[in-house]
């Protein structure tokens, strides 16, 4: 019986009514949850739009009462103020905002606008709800009347550069004086201040990292003046700050022969530094073969550089360079060439090796002291690095006191124009082994 | 063997009354689901549909009431909000129906009030007199805005009256209704009603809805002195 082919199909058949309603359920199911997304979707839309309508009478309602308040504190609503309403049991969030806005540009009264007075107040609510897509936002303005903005009181509009002219956003500004404001710039690099009482105002700006044109970083401090009746532009201008790495040289007698030098410090100087030329590095103190001038604005114009610490040590030539700082970050200079001293000492007639000798700049003092560096002599008689022992003959571009010693007697040379960059300056001393007013070492 | 005719017709015999069972079952099942999510979404959108209504009614009714209140400064520093308003009533003057951008328009004298859950508006004609001692008609001519109005809280008020003081909104009191001295610096009118659907296809407690609007009665900015008053219609 069980090979009966007729009977094994019929029972090969038997269970697929089973696996037939199984399948088809399933496509129903499938089908079902199609058709409930689409319902959920539309009721979720429907939902949006109800929550929308009553966001929408929410600003309504704070455009009335933004038009019930005075100029003053409609024009300080920026950033916005924040509330909360419920309605209806769902919670909006309502940012009513006013800014002064120009006639002529319709724009926010940006600091662009020099001089023109802000015409009237963009007053608008911006309504979010929990899950709200796009938020509901309302736009109204409110023009000034007679008597409505006090005759005693001024706009101050704060623009924020960096050295390019490109705006800064986010420069926190506060200031008191005559009253007080504060706030930070927006992403124009704009800050507007109206309806201050005129007067004079002590304006602290402050932007992390930021250096402004005489590279001190930040807060900075500036008198402002709020005028009546009128907008008064203020500009400030920060950078990041920039690294200048001086290298020296100095050529051999007249030869085309040149030898790196040291130096102790140099000279960054820009015609927009509003506090003159500014100095690096340590004046008589340990010289080295680089020199870094750090921070330094990055001006758009390029910086002179040289060395020295002193406004009499601005060189002539190839004795100072010209760099374009870069913004937050470093630059290596060509070399600067330094004008050569070819000192020679003897005594008794022959090289005096050992001897101390010192060159003071008469023209260059810190404090009350005339900048002085110290050398002794290798065994030719020439001046050399006393810690390093390489010869050395660049110095800054100046006129110098130059003595040398040995054997507790000395020699003074003054009035030494060091400014030769083709053959340098030839000096020879020798230091006398006798004589009045020669005892001693060189100071 | 051979298939035979007989093992052929034994093949064809059809499904088991079990199977036919568990197959209904199954499908029975299936359908209650389905069902059961069609109700329950057609719920969903009838109470949408009644909340729309509710709300484009409302929302009809308070655009005209605001509407009104906008002009109401038919001449200049007069006070348009009357004594004797109360938080279920609002009396105020405005310019009659078309007149909001004549020269001089016409005055009206409305009294729009809330009882029983039917807000009505009551319209008096002006007879004569000049701004702002109008005389007004003895007979208004009363139209029915809206029914199923309730305030947003139990017996709470729907017209709230505000004046400027010291720099900001201050609420006036209409206890037991607003006086002629605050009517007369009244400066913002705030409206917020609950409206239930006029028809209820599904019963559904939240299918009433909220809506508020606000209308200022000044023309002009205050001024920038924070003490100094700021009067209706200027």
């Amino acid at each position: 019986m069980r090979n009966d082919p007729a009977r094994n199909a019929a029972e090969n058949q038997a269970g697929f009514v089973m696996i037939e309603v199984l399948v088809s359920a399933l496509v129903v199911v499938i089908v079902a949850g199609a058709v409930l997304s689409l319902i959920t979707a539309t009721t979720r839309s429907a939902a949006q739009e109800r929550l929308r309508a009553t966001a929408y009478a929410a600003a309504q309602e704070d455009q009335a009462r933004l038009r019930t308040m005075r100029l003053s504190s409609l024009s300080r609503l920026n950033p916005p103020q924040k509330t909360l309403v419920t309605l209806d049991g769902t919670e909006y969030t309502v940012e009513s905002t006013g800014v002064f806005v120009n006639n002529s540009t319709g724009t926010d009264s940006s600091c662009t606008s020099e001089g023109s007075a802000a015409d009237y107040v963009r007053i608008a609510s911006k309504v979010t709800w929990q899950g709200s897509r796009e938020p509901v936002v309302l736009r109204s303005i409110v023009s000034p009347s007679n008597g409505s903005l006090d005759p005693n009181h001024g706009t101050l509009l704060i623009t924020a550069t960096n050295s390019l002219g490109e705006p800064l956003s986010g420069v926190g500004i506060s200031a008191t004086g005559a009253g007080t404001f504060s706030g930070s710039t927006d992403s124009t690099g704009c800050a507007n201040f109206s309806d201050l009482p005129a007067g004079n105002y002590t304006m602290t700006t402050s932007a992390t990292g930021f250096v402004n044109a005489d590279a001190q970083f930040s807060p900075w401090t500036t008198t402002v003046g709020a005028v009546a009746g009128s907008s008064t532009p203020v500009s400030v201008m920060y950078g990041l700050p920039g690294r200048v790495k001086a290298t020296f040289k100095y050529r051999v007698g007249s030869s085309s022969e040149y030898r790196q030098a040291s130096a102790d410090s140099v000279v960054v100087y820009n015609a927009l530094m509003t506090k003159g030329a500014e100095s690096f590095g340590s004046p008589g103190g340990t010289r080295s073969t680089t020199v870094e001038a750090y921070p330094l604005f990055p001006f758009k114009e390029a910086d002179t550089v040289y060395a020295g610490y002193c406004e009499a040590n601005k060189a002539e030539g190839a004795a100072r360079t010209t760099v374009i700082v870069p913004s937050n970050g470093m630059i290596e200079t060509p070399e600067i060439q330094l004008p050569a001293l070819n000192l020679n000492v003897t005594k008794s007639g022959s090289p005096a090796s050992g001897a101390r000798v010192t060159i003071t700049d008469q023209n260059c003092k810190v404090g009350s002291t005339n900048v002085k560096r110290v050398y002794s002599t290798n065994s030719s008689g020439n001046p050399i690095n006393p810690t390093t022992l390489i010869p050395e003959a660049g110095l800054p571009w100046g006129t110098y006191e130059v003595c040398a010693s040995s054997g507790g007697r000395h020699k003074t040379e003054t009035n030494i124009s060091v400014k030769n960059l083709t053959s340098g300056t030839n000096l020879s001393i020798a230091i006398p082994t006798s004589g009045s007013g020669t005892s001693g070492e060189c100071p | 063997m051979p298939v035979t005719a007989k093992a052929l017709a034994r093949d064809e015999r059809g499904t088991t009354l079990v199977e036919l069972l568990v197959g209904m079952s199954m499908g029975m099942v299936v359908i209650t689901g389905l069902t059961m999510v069609i109700v329950a979404s057609l719920h969903a959108s009838a109470r949408i549909t009644t909340r729309v209504e509710a709300t484009q009614n409302g929302r009809v009714v308070l655009t005209k009431i605001i509407e009104e209140l906008h002009s109401a400064c038919v001449v200049p520093k007069i006070a348009p909000i009357q004594k004797e308003s109360t938080g279920t009533s609002l009396r105020f003057v405005h310019a009659a129906s078309g007149q909001g951008g004549a020269v001089s328009p016409t005055p009206v004298y409305t009294v729009i009030s809330l009882s029983n859950g039917i807000l009505t508006q009551s319209d008096y004609a002006a007879t004569g007199g000049t701004a702002p001692n109008w005389t007004w008609a003895a007979t208004p001519n009363t139209t029915r805005l809206m029914s199923k109005v309730v305030p947003l809280t139990a017996n709470g008020p729907i017209f709230t009256y505000y004046s400027y003081l010291n720099g900001g909104l201050s609420l006036l009191s209409t206890s037991p209704s607003l006086s002629a001295t605050d009517a007369a610096k009244t400066i913002e009118v705030k409206i917020e009603l609950n409206v239930s659907p006029a028809t209820t296809p599904v019963k559904d407690a939240g299918a009433d809805t909220s809506i508020q609007d606000s209308a200022v009665l000044r023309l002009t900015p205050p001024s920038f002195n924070e003490n100094a008053t700021a009067p209706p219609c200027v």
